[in-house]
């Protein structure tokens, strides 16, 4: 069974009024890894889905979850 | 301009010199399977290779590592863009070199310097592409 990590970065940082580059600064990433990880191309390592719900003040579970 | 806007743009230039080098380092090694190679221009090859293989490092981390903009041009999805490339060049240079064996088996004649222009060429180029051609993808 194929597993992927899905998320809600793009609507969180849509509601919070960020731009890719506002919350990439915010955690200290490239605008492209908030891309990637927005588009689910990438999948970020604890530390930065950690680091992506505290800039968007949610918890983890909240932003990320496993897909079936 | 911010350390981000910078990245950004300096990671565009990278990737556009990626494909540069890696269009030059086959242009070189085709030229010098032909009759007009020379010394040099094996020597040219050899510096645009070398070059290239340096590049695909992550050296400007390793020397400012405290660089805002060098983090950023070396954070975690650039790291798995290389860690891709660099396995593609690896796959790259050994399908490279089945080919090579089977064509010196039927009849092909390639001298051993040829043989190592050719293989690492692919590796190196494969990489390189490979990483220019993610990192584009990842600034749409």
């Amino acid at each position: 069974m194929t597993e992927r990590l899905a998320n809600r970065i793009k609507g969180e940082r849509e509601k919070a009024e960020l731009t890719q580059a506002a919350l990439a600064e915010r955690v200290g990433v490239s605008r492209k890894t908030i891309n990637t990880v927005e588009n689910g191309v990438f999948t970020p390592s604890a530390t930065l889905a950690i680091k992506l719900a505290q800039a968007l003040g949610l918890s983890v579970e909240q932003l990320f979850w496993i897909e079936r | 301009m911010t350390a981000i806007e910078l990245a950004e743009r300096k990671s565009r230039w990278r990737a556009f010199g990626f494909l540069v080098l890696g269009a030059l380092s086959v242009a070189l090694m085709a030229f010098n399977l032909g009759p007009g190679s020379s010394d040099f221009t094996r020597g040219m090859w050899l510096g645009v290779l070398a070059g290239s293989a340096v590049n695909l490092l992550p050296v400007k981390r390793w020397l400012r590592p405290n660089s805002a903009v060098a983090q950023l041009l070396e954070d975690e999805s650039v790291r798995e863009n290389r860690r891709l490339s660099c396995n593609l060049g690896f796959w790259g240079s050994t399908v490279t070199a089945i080919v090579i064996a089977a064509a010196l088996g039927s009849g092909v004649t390639l001298r051993p310097l040829e043989v190592a222009e050719i293989i690492a060429t692919a590796g190196i180029a494969s990489a390189m592409v490979a990483f220019a051609l993610l990192e584009l993808r990842a600034a749409r």
